[in-house]
């Protein structure tokens, strides 16, 4: 069975390439266009990783990451930020709300799912 | 880059103005002449402010719509290309699918097994022709009895002709007896129509063996010579066919690989390729900035002015060049290396914690 991603990002072009390239890999995936978007996709069901942008309107990135560590079933699922945020000050603000991994754009389609790869739930 | 080129004009040209101003209200005149030179003065000054505020309030707008604009647009048609390359590569995959498939279904074992069976209908056929090739045996072995059949009517005849001249003898004899040889004489007629009767018999035996024996011979030569024919003509089409069907598969497997391979190749470019459209992002967020700095200058050159006639406030540089510096998260688009060209893209860095 496919395991599911969760790609968290407002630009509708950046959630499709990731997509082109996570589907091609075989997994399934889910799209939100922000970190409260998000949440409400959350819901109970199983998501392997999460992928997201830092900059966002409504809900951004670090916020997003804070709150879904909140969420029963969904502590320690693992989430990536890609961003092309470069501030040393906002890659920390993203490792004490919980991320995984901290993706400056960017990125091969290999090296996404490298990353990936490695992070992922079994 | 064009926010601060517009930034340092109008900075010059407003210095300019107003040193030019000061240094005229330097010099002191009691004279009249001097204090209507310094009113003409303050009003071309002040018909200068109007100026630039009309810039300010027709010319950055329009400025800024443009580049909102264009970046809609930008960001539209980047929307639309990358659900395209979407589309492409799900078709892409289908193909893929379907050419492995056609792969798995046309490999050496579907060959081999349908060889395996063609053998087999070979092996039925050698049977059936065996079988036909027992029946004319059998029918040559008749060929013996009817050479019998024959004899035996020879020997009919010739019994029908002895007896036949036995019963002539009997009847002189007969003839020679006189009243007492009357019996005899009868009896030398039966024997007589006897021998006729038998002589036809054995006549019509012989034809009739002639007629089944040659019966027998034209099919026994037609069927010999079809049994050879069919042999060797169906081990020739079973061949034939064979090796047409091999070369139909081995074609129809190497098509399909080389399909497979060049799908997975164009799919592997378009994911390459894709990865500059992740630099749609840095365009979007630079276009913003400018967006947001022209609709800033106006406000900055309004409070420049705040104090005038009595004072001219300088645009702080220094604060707008550094709340610009903050804004911009990527190192390459700093306002710091605005000189410096566009350089390599530096490779991604992921960072796991």
């Amino acid at each position: 069975m496919s395991k599911t991603i969760l790609i968290i990002d407002d630009s509708a072009s950046t959630r499709q390439v990731a997509g082109i390239t996570l589907k091609s890999a075989g997994y399934d995936v889910i799209e939100a266009v922000d970190g409260k978007d998000a949440l409400s996709k959350l819901d109970g069901q199983k998501i392997h990783l999460i992928i997201s942008d830092v900059n966002m309107p409504i809900m951004d990135g670090i916020s997003f990451v804070k709150e879904a560590r909140k969420l029963d079933g969904y502590k320690f699922t693992p989430i990536v930020m890609l961003t092309s945020e470069l501030l040393e000050r906002k890659k920390q603000e993203g490792q004490a709300a919980g991320a995984k991994a901290w993706v400056i754009k960017p990125i091969q389609p290999a090296q996404m799912l490298a990353a990936i790869n490695k992070l992922i739930l079994p | 880059m064009i926010t601060q080129l517009l930034l340092l004009i109008l900075t010059a040209i407003i210095f300019y103005g107003v040193g030019w101003c000061c240094a005229t209200r330097k010099k002191p005149t009691v004279h009249s002449e001097s204090l209507q030179h310094d009113t003409d003065m303050m009003l071309a000054i002040e018909s200068y402010l109007s100026g630039i505020e009309a810039f300010n309030r027709q010319v950055t707008p329009v400025w800024a719509a443009q580049i909102e604009s264009s970046r809609t647009l930008m960001d539209t048609a980047l929307t639309e290309l990358t659900q395209r390359f979407d589309g492409i590569v799900g078709n892409l995959d289908r193909l893929l699918i379907s050419s492995h498939v056609v792969r798995t279904k046309s490999d050496d074992s579907v060959f081999e097994s349908s060889r395996d069976k063609l053998g087999e209908v070979a092996t039925s056929l050698d049977k059936a022709l065996q079988a036909k090739q027992h029946m004319l045996d059998e029918i040559h072995g008749l060929a013996g009895f009817i050479a019998e059949m024959k004899i035996m009517a020879t020997q009919v005849a010739r019994i029908a002709d002895q007896t036949n001249l036995l019963a002539l003898n009997i009847a002189i004899e007969t003839a020679k007896a006189g009243d007492s040889g009357l019996d005899f004489a009868l009896i030398a007629d039966e024997v007589r129509k006897l021998s006729t009767l038998s002589g036809n018999t054995g006549k019509n035996i012989t034809a009739k063996v002639e007629q089944i024996s040659s019966a027998i011979s034209s099919t026994f030569t037609a069927v010999e010579q079809n049994v050879a024919i069919d042999l060797a003509e169906s081990h020739q089409k079973i061949q034939q066919v064979l090796n047409e069907l091999g070369g139909v598969f081995f074609e129809l497997k190497n098509s399909s690989d080389q399909l497979g391979n060049l799908t997975q190749g164009i799919k592997t470019e378009i994911a390459e390729s894709l990865v500059q459209f992740q630099f749609h992002e840095r365009i979007n967020q630079t276009l913003s900035h400018i967006y947001d700095s022209i609709n800033w200058l106006p406000n900055c050159l309004a409070q420049c002015q705040n104090d005038w006639p009595h004072e001219f406030n300088l645009i702080d540089i220094d604060s707008m060049l550094s709340d610009l510096q903050n804004r911009y998260a990527v190192q390459e688009l700093h306002p710091k290396y605005r000189t410096e060209p566009y350089s390599q893209i530096q490779p991604s860095k992921i960072s796991f914690y």
